[in-house]
């Protein structure tokens, strides 16, 4: 506690206060524009602070990283094209939620669930980080193929639709996570001599082709009655929302919370895989399930806080283990070493100054970033009063810049405008989206984590059941499994 | 030529490049700015020196000097746009055993990997190193040989070029080793750590937080040289096997480029690997500075060339198995 008061004295200096501004600032920018990701945008300041005191370069560049998880929401909601790959979930419902006018509120509660999920991420790493960092470890490749089979049994829950449906669009979701390299030879599969896609399709192009541009060819197809999107409320408080959706985002913003920060944790899991396990797990405890994909604003309020959840727990394991969780935290990490901080165990004794302040600039930032996209909401809403015939021409050149920015690969623009046209095919014939983009996330984690785990045990299943964690995960999967077929069951028998 | 085809052509190269028609004279070079392309994502470490080589280049060529991560195509995209880019001197990158050796061998490339560039230098070398779980049973190379010959070992790493080493050893003693490929350096020493596999090879950046937080042991230096900040811990040829990885990486022009704009481009490169604050920087990575000119550099990767060959057919990398 003495420390994090040390820590609050460290960043309350004018400097690091500014330097910590610039970088919520230039993450919720980053956040809002499509494709232009926090990768890049560290990887480019990065020799800018080389000059800068250390703990006022990591401040800032660590702004940047969680200031994307607001910033990402902007674009979903109102264009239907995801800003950052952690709010493609909130294109689902966001989206609707806009078309019925309520666009101010659907930001309102991703900013304050942000804010809470952010704030309580940090009180996590403030007081639980050396305990949680030696759970991580704990995690090899059986338990992750484990957790990736509960997460890949979701499917069943993430569809309103029949479940043969929603099992061809996992399937497809699969195929798709399998073009590119063979995760253990290296190997090229699937990518039918196309050296483009050799590292597989990305997530950038895809959940912009399928949701973003999908949406534009829905737009082009329809009259001007049938696309009419309701104007929302632009006032000062027009972000507020009402005091229904203001019940029912409560539950949905604590249990994206915890969820978030724990799948954070895990390399490789991060504010990606928080946001659509969140989103599944509304829908499957939702009173009205019916409301999901056509504007439930627990559908937003979950996912939306879990991404900022997950975004802090991945400081976790980067601060007292010096294991980065994604690519993001990776390059946090580089950016420690060049300025001559290794993270790890021993970050506490030797430089708690900037493990504390860091620490304590988190707390800040996420005020700033809530005081400063709040107000900005009433601004963002009247992109939606732009004529139609004009908007959706700027949706299309934005959903291509954003394709384009996110790899310079003019290939990947391709590939987007071949999903574009794949996802408005199976949009029409009322398939499912999310569940293929759920799938494409896990399935090659579950791929990779059960071939590791076979070669380990020289091709003995048994070691999926070989630590308590792992035989957890594979209960927890087939118990998933069964509820998520029985209700449906019942349902229709009832009917 | 009429105007159209001149046009095209302009266009063309303009989109390579990035802006404006180039004009290819070595007597005004450089004549913008000069793109330096990495196939690695931003943060890896061939990507943090590359921007720092950037910038100290900067200075002696009196121009601005970008990098560029052309990732994808599992590495291949990067050493293919650079084979195919104009050579004006206004495009270089990295060249490396992935593009030479690693990548031709394991997919259908459109270029000739000792054919498509003209080798500029070596600038630096990852440096590898075996460890173990700490409080696990192997407390040395011998006793994990020793245990290699009762059972299969398992080890964790994340890319052909840094397993060179322990197919050597397992060759000399008979010892077996599995490898369990992993998507990342730290992921694969994490794996280490947590018990997962037996033993990890990787590189000193990956592997030093865990040292010293006293996580893993650091068995034995898999470079040519010891690691300067463990002195203590010895090479696995001085402790008389003769098993090596390299990791070299230095940077090339795509063939055709004026003589006179590489000789500069060498001098350049030289001068800024002769600075003292450059080497120290790229040292302060966890990498070793090591300069090579074009020549050496060439022979390096040659040699490599014929030890990692037949790794690449035995694990089923290779896209031509034996």
């Amino acid at each position: 506690m003495e420390a994090l008061l040390q820590g609050f004295a460290v960043t309350l200096s004018l400097d690091n206060l500014f330097y910590c501004f610039v970088g919520v600032l230039l993450g919720t920018v980053v956040g809002i524009l499509p494709g232009l990701g926090p990768l890049t945008t560290i990887a480019i300041l990065l020799p800018i602070t080389f000059k800068m005191d250390v703990t006022s370069a990591i401040i800032m560049l660590s702004g940047i990283y969680y200031g994307v998880a607001y910033g990402g929401t902007v674009t979903s909601v109102l264009m239907r094209i995801p800003g950052e790959a952690s709010s493609v979930v909130t294109c689902l419902d966001g989206y609707e939620m806009a078309r019925k006018g309520r666009a101010g509120a659907a930001l309102g509660i991703a900013g304050i669930g942000s804010f809470f999920a952010g704030t309580v991420g940090v009180i996590g790493i403030s007081f639980l980080s050396p305990p949680l960092a030696e759970l991580v470890i704990k995690f090899g490749p059986a338990e992750y193929a484990m957790l990736m089979l509960a997460g890949l049994t979701m499917v069943t829950y993430m569809s309103a639709g029949s479940l043969p449906r929603a099992l061809l669009m996992a399937a497809f979701g699969l195929l798709l996570g399998t073009i590119g390299s063979d995760p253990m030879n290296m190997t090229p599969r699937l990518t039918f001599g196309i050296l483009a896609l050799g590292d597989g399709v990305n997530l950038v192009p895809l959940a912009i082709g399928l949701f973003g541009l999908s949406e534009v060819l829905f737009m082009a197809r329809q009259t001007a009655e049938e696309m009419k999107i309701l104007p929302a409320p632009t006032g000062v408080l027009g972000f507020l929302p009402s005091r229904e959706e203001a019940r029912r985002s409560v539950a949905p913003v604590l249990r994206g919370t915890v969820l978030g920060f724990f799948v954070g944790l895990l390399p490789g899991g991060g504010a990606v895989l928080a946001s659509f396990l969140s989103y599944a797990m509304e829908r499957k405890l939702s009173k009205r399930p019916e409301e999901f994909g056509k504007g439930a604003v627990e559908g937003v309020a979950g996912p939306e806080s879990a991404n900022n959840a997950g975004t802090a727990g991945a400081f976790v394991p980067l601060l007292c283990m010096g294991i980065p969780a994604n690519a993001i935290t990776a390059l946090l990490l580089g950016a420690f070493i060049i300025h001559g901080v290794t993270p790890g165990p021993t970050i506490l004794e030797r430089q708690p100054q900037v493990f504390w302040g860091v620490v304590a600039s988190m707390y800040i930032g996420n005020v700033m970033l809530l005081i400063l996209n709040l107000p900005m909401i009433g601004l963002f809403v009247k992109i939606l009063q732009i004529p139609r015939a004009y908007l959706t021409p700027m949706i299309l050149i934005v959903c291509l810049i954003g394709v384009y920015s996110s790899s310079g690969n003019p290939a990947d623009v391709l590939i987007a405008v071949v999903f574009g046209f794949v996802g408005y095919g199976l949009r029409r014939h009322g398939f499912d989206l999310g569940i293929v983009i759920l799938a494409y996330v896990l399935g090659p984690i579950f791929e990779r984590s059960v071939r590791q785990s076979l070669a380990i045990s020289d091709g003995d299943p048994s070691i999926f059941l070989h630590s308590y964690l792992s035989t957890g995960f594979a209960i927890v999967a087939v118990a998933l499994l069964i509820a998520g077929l029985w209700p449906k069951r019942k349902a229709r028998a009832s009917a | 030529m009429n105007r159209r085809t001149v046009l095209r052509g302009a266009t063309a190269v303009a989109a390579v490049m990035g802006t404006g028609p180039a004009i290819a004279q070595s007597s005004k070079w450089p004549a913008r700015e000069i793109s330096l392309i990495n196939p690695n994502a931003p943060g890896a470490s061939t990507d943090l020196t590359a921007r720092l080589i950037a910038q100290a280049l900067e200075k002696r060529l009196n121009a601005t000097v970008i990098v560029k991560n052309v990732v994808g195509g599992a590495g291949a995209l990067g050493p293919t746009t650079l084979a195919q880019s104009t050579p004006d001197g206004h495009t270089f990158g990295l060249v490396a055993i992935s593009s030479h050796i690693a990548v031709p061998n394991m997919m259908n490339v459109t270029y000739e990997p000792w054919k498509a560039f003209d080798i500029i230098g070596q600038v630096a070398a990852l440096r590898y190193g075996i460890g173990a779980r700490a409080d696990g049973p192997i407390k040395s190379i011998e006793e994990m040989i020793a245990a290699g010959k009762q059972k299969q070992l398992t080890y964790a790493s994340n890319n052909v070029t840094n397993v060179v080493a322990m197919f050597q050893l397992a060759k000399l003693t008979g010892a077996k080793f599995r490898w369990v490929v992993f998507p990342g350096g730290v992921e694969s020493v994490t794996a280490a750590i947590g018990g997962h596999v037996d033993a990890v090879i990787q590189t000193v950046t990956e592997m030093r937080p865990q040292i010293e937080a006293n996580k893993l042991r650091f068995l034995a230096s898999a470079a040519e040289a010891r690691w300067p900040d463990y002195p203590d811990v010895k090479t696995l040829r001085e402790m008389g096997f003769n098993a090596v990885s390299n990791g070299p990486f230095g940077y090339a022009f795509p063939t055709g480029v004026d003589p006179a704009i590489k000789e500069r481009m060498d001098k350049a490169l030289a001068d800024v690997m002769a600075d003292e604050s450059v080497r120290k920087q790229i040292t302060a990575l966890g990498i070793e500075a090591v300069y090579r000119n074009g020549k050496d550099y060439a022979a390096l990767l040659k040699s490599i060339e014929v030890e990692l060959v037949p790794i690449l057919k035995e694990t089923g990398m290779a896209k031509n198995p034996a």
